[in-house]
C-alpha cells in the first residue's frame, strides 16, 4: 500500500474510532445483564483516598472512592509478622494456596547469595461483605479488648485506656479466598449480595519474612470506583481520612459486572444522627 | 525540471539548498585563486537557475537559505519541542480541572471530540504549514489527547488496566510520525512499543504486566526488535528515523544492562548476585565496544556515538564503584582524564586504519 497523507488520515481516524469503540464496548458489556455481584457498602468500605481528593477549587474535579477491604491474618509467630505485613496477608493464603496460584514456593533451588525478586501475579479474589470472616474478626477484637482491659485493670493506678480497635469499626469487607478459576469460586461463594469475585494482585511474602511461608494480597486490580456526577451529592460531606464518629454518612451500591469491573449503581447520603455503623 | 519534482521531503530540499550555497562559496574561492573564470553568460544562467531553485524550494518547503536562518531554525525547533510538551501537559490538566463537572456522556463526548479535533487540526496544519513546526505542536497535542482519552475512559468506567492500550498509543504515534515526519512522535511511539513488548515479556515470565520494570531483562527482546526495525522496514524516505530506531534500541538494551551490572538482585538468573553483576558488566563493555566498531564500519554515526557514550558510562560507573571511596579525589579525576586521553589515542588510530 502506498502511504500518503490521505491514507494516513483514514488510518488515524480508524484507529481513534476503533480504540474508543473497543473501550466503550467493553465497558458496556461489563455492565450488561445481571451484575455478577451487587454489594451495599457504607463509608466503612468506601473512602476518599488522598490521591483522588482535591479541595474545592483544586485542580482535579473528579471523585473516586477507594474500596477498603481487609483480612484475618495468620496467627502471629514472631515480631516480624506483626503490624504492616499482616494487613494483606490472610491466614488462608499459605504456601499450599500460593502453589495452587502458580507460585514457586520452593527454597532449596536458590543459589547462595541469590535474593529472589518480589513476584506478583493477578488472580481472582473473593471479597465477603459482613459475613463469617467479619464475625471472626469481631470476636478476636472483642477478646483482645477484654484482655487488654483486664491487663490494664491488674496494673496499679492510674489506669490508662487500652488502645485497641473497637469491634464495630473498620471495613466489613474481608478477603476470604482466591483462585485461578472465577466460575469455580462463584459456585463456591454463590451469594451475590455477600460475595464479589474480583481481580487482585498477589505476591509471595518477601524474602526478609521467612518466618511464615505464604502470600500477601498486594492490592485489588481496580481499587477505586469512579463517582459519576449524578451521584456526587451523596458524598458532599465526605473528605479523605475523616470518618467522624464512626457512623457512615452514606450508603452506596457497588455492582461488579461481566468483566468483574465495579461501578457505582446508587448512593444516598444519610443524616448524621441516622448514620449506619 | 522543477525542484519539487526532484525533492520529496523538507530534508532533501534543505540538502539541495546547502549544496547550492556551498557551490557558490567554493566557486568564489576558485575564481579568487585564479584557477577558473566563468564567462558572464554561463555565470548568469547558473545564477538564475540557482535563484529559481532556491525560491521554489523556500516556497515549497520553507527551507533555510543562509546561516542566520539556520540558527533561527534551531531556536524554532527547540521552541516547538518545549511548546509541544507544554501543550500536551496543558490538555491533561485542563481536562482534570473540569471533567468532574460533566455527566458521563458529556465526559465521553468531550474526550472523543478532543481526540478527533486535535487529529483534524494536525491534518490541516500538515497541509498548510511548510515548516512543520506548528504541525509538530498539533501532533503532540493530538497524541496527548488520545492518551488522555483512553486513560480517562479507563478511569470513568473503572476498566481493568491493560497493556493493549500501549499498542494503540504506539500505533497512533507512528501514524502521526510517519505522515508528517515527526521524530518526537516517533520517539513517543517507540517508547510505547518498548513498554508493550517488555510488559508482554514480563507476563510470560509470570509477572503482573505493570511490574515489568522489576526485571530489567524484560527490556532485552524489545531492544533487539527496535534496533532491527530499520533493517526490516525501509526508512530512507524519513530522514533521521533509522538513526532514532537504532539509538533507542541501544539505549533500551544497555541501560537495563547497566542496572543489572550494578544490581544483580533484579535478574531472572537464579545465581549468585555478584556473578550476575559481573556477567552484565562484561556484556555491557563487549556489546558497546562491538556496536561502536560496527557503527564505524557501516558509517552509522548514531550507533558509533551512542556506543562510545554508553561504553564510557559503563567504564566510569565501574571506576566510581571501585575507587571513589578510597582514592583521593584528585587522583580519581586524574585517572578519568588519563582514560579519556587513552581513548582519544585509540580512536585516532582507529580512524587512521579505517580511512
Amino acid at each position: 500500500m502506498n502511504w500518503n497523507r490521505g491514507t494516513a488520515t483514514v488510518a488515524g481516524l480508524a484507529l481513534l474510532v476503533l480504540t474508543n469503540a473497543v473501550a466503550l464496548g467493553g465497558a458496556a458489556w461489563n455492565r450488561s445483564g445481571e451484575p455478577d455481584s451487587r454489594l451495599q457498602l457504607s463509608e466503612r468500605e468506601l473512602s476518599v483516598p488522598w490521591s483522588a481528593w482535591s479541595p474545592p477549587g483544586g485542580e482535579n474535579s473528579g471523585l473516586s472512592l477507594r474500596l477498603d477491604w481487609r483480612c484475618n491474618p495468620a496467627a502471629t509467630t514472631g515480631a516480624r509478622r506483626a503490624a504492616y505485613y499482616d494487613q494483606g496477608s490472610p491466614g488462608w493464603l499459605d504456601s499450599r494456596k500460593m502453589t495452587e496460584l502458580g507460585f514457586d514456593m520452593g527454597r532449596t533451588a536458590l543459589a547462595p547469595g541469590f535474593r529472589r525478586p518480589h513476584e506478583v501475579r493477578e488472580v481472582w479474589l473473593v471479597l465477603e461483605l459482613d459475613g463469617p470472616a467479619y464475625r471472626t474478626w469481631q470476636a478476636a477484637a472483642a477478646a483482645e479488648a477484654a484482655s487488654a482491659a483486664a491487663a490494664e485493670a491488674a496494673k496499679p493506678p492510674p489506669h490508662v485506656a487500652a488502645h485497641v480497635e473497637l469491634p464495630h469499626g473498620g471495613s466489613r469487607l474481608f478477603a476470604v479466598d482466591t483462585g485461578l478459576d472465577r466460575a469455580a469460586l462463584r459456585v463456591r461463594y454463590a451469594d451475590r449480595a455477600m460475595y464479589a469475585v474480583v481481580r487482585a494482585k498477589v505476591g509471595r511474602l518477601r524474602d526478609t519474612e521467612d518466618v511464615v511461608d505464604g502470600g500477601r494480597i498486594e492490592s485489588l486490580s481496580i481499587d477505586e470506583v469512579n463517582v459519576p456526577l449524578a451521584l456526587r451529592p451523596a458524598f458532599a460531606a465526605v473528605q479523605p481520612g475523616a470518618r467522624g464518629d464512626g457512623r457512615s454518612r452514606f450508603v452506596a451500591t457497588v455492582a461488579f459486572g461481566q468483566r468483574a469491573e465495579p461501578w457505582l449503581v446508587d448512593a444516598r447520603a444519610l443524616p448524621a444522627a441516622a448514620g449506619a455503623r | 525540471m522543477l525542484p519539487h519534482m526532484t525533492t520529496a521531503t523538507r530534508a532533501d530540499a534543505q540538502s539541495r539548498v546547502d549544496d547550492i550555497l556551498s557551490f557558490r562559496r567554493e566557486l568564489a574561492r576558485v575564481e579568487a585563486e585564479g584557477a577558473l573564470r566563468l564567462d558572464d553568460g554561463p555565470r548568469a544562467a547558473l545564477q538564475r537557475h540557482h535563484d529559481t531553485l532556491l525560491a521554489a524550494l523556500h516556497a515549497g518547503f520553507d527551507v533555510d537559505r543562509d546561516t542566520r536562518a539556520k540558527q533561527l531554525s534551531l531556536g524554532m525547533r527547540i521552541a516547538s519541542l518545549v511548546g509541544a510538551l507544554a501543550l500536551a501537559a496543558s490538555v491533561f490538566f485542563l481536562f482534570h480541572n473540569f471533567w468532574g463537572e460533566f455527566s458521563t456522556p458529556a465526559q465521553v463526548a468531550t474526550l472523543l471530540a478532543f481526540a478527533l479535533g486535535s487529529f483534524g487540526l494536525t491534518a490541516w496544519l500538515g497541509r498548510v504549514d511548510a515548516s512543520g513546526y506548528f504541525t509538530k505542536l498539533a501532533a503532540m497535542v493530538a497524541f496527548a489527547c488520545f492518551v488522555l482519552d483512553i486513560a480517562m475512559l479507563g478511569q470513568i468506567f473503572d476498566i481493568t488496566p491493560s497493556d493493549k492500550a500501549l499498542l494503540a498509543w504506539a500505533a497512533y504515534a507512528f501514524v502521526l510520525a510517519y505522515t508528517w515526519e515527526l521524530r518526537l512522535l516517533l520517539v513517543a511511539g517507540i517508547a510505547c512499543l518498548v513498554a508493550f513488548i517488555s510488559a508482554r515479556t514480563g507476563t510470560w515470565g509470570g509477572l503482573y504486566w505493570l511490574d515489568f520494570g522489576q526485571h530489567p531483562e524484560n527490556f532485552f527482546p524489545a531492544a533487539i526488535a527496535i534496533f532491527l526495525v530499520p533493517r526490516v522496514v525501509d526508512q530512507s524516505r524519513f530522514p533521521g528515523f533509522a538513526a532514532t530506531w537504532r539509538v533507542l534500541g541501544m539505549l533500551t538494551l544497555f541501560l537495563p544492562m547497566l542496572v543489572l551490572a550494578n544490581w544483580g538482585d533484579a535478574s531472572y538468573l537464579a545465581v549468585d548476585r555478584q556473578l550476575v553483576e559481573g556477567l552484565y558488566q562484561v556484556l555491557g563493555f563487549a556489546g558497546t565496544a562491538a556496536l561502536t566498531w560496527w557503527g564505524t564500519r557501516r558509517d552509522w554515526k548514531d550507533v558509533t556515538n551512542t556506543g562510545v557514550t554508553l561504553f564510557l558510562i559503563f567504564l566510569y560507573t565501574k571506576f566510581f564503584d571501585w575507587w571513589w571511596d578510597w582514592m583521593p579525589k584528585y587522583v580519581f579525576f586524574l585517572v578519568l582524564g588519563l582514560v579519556a586521553v587513552l581513548l582519544l589515542v585509540v580512536f585516532r588510530r582507529l580512524r587512521g586504519v579505517l580511512a
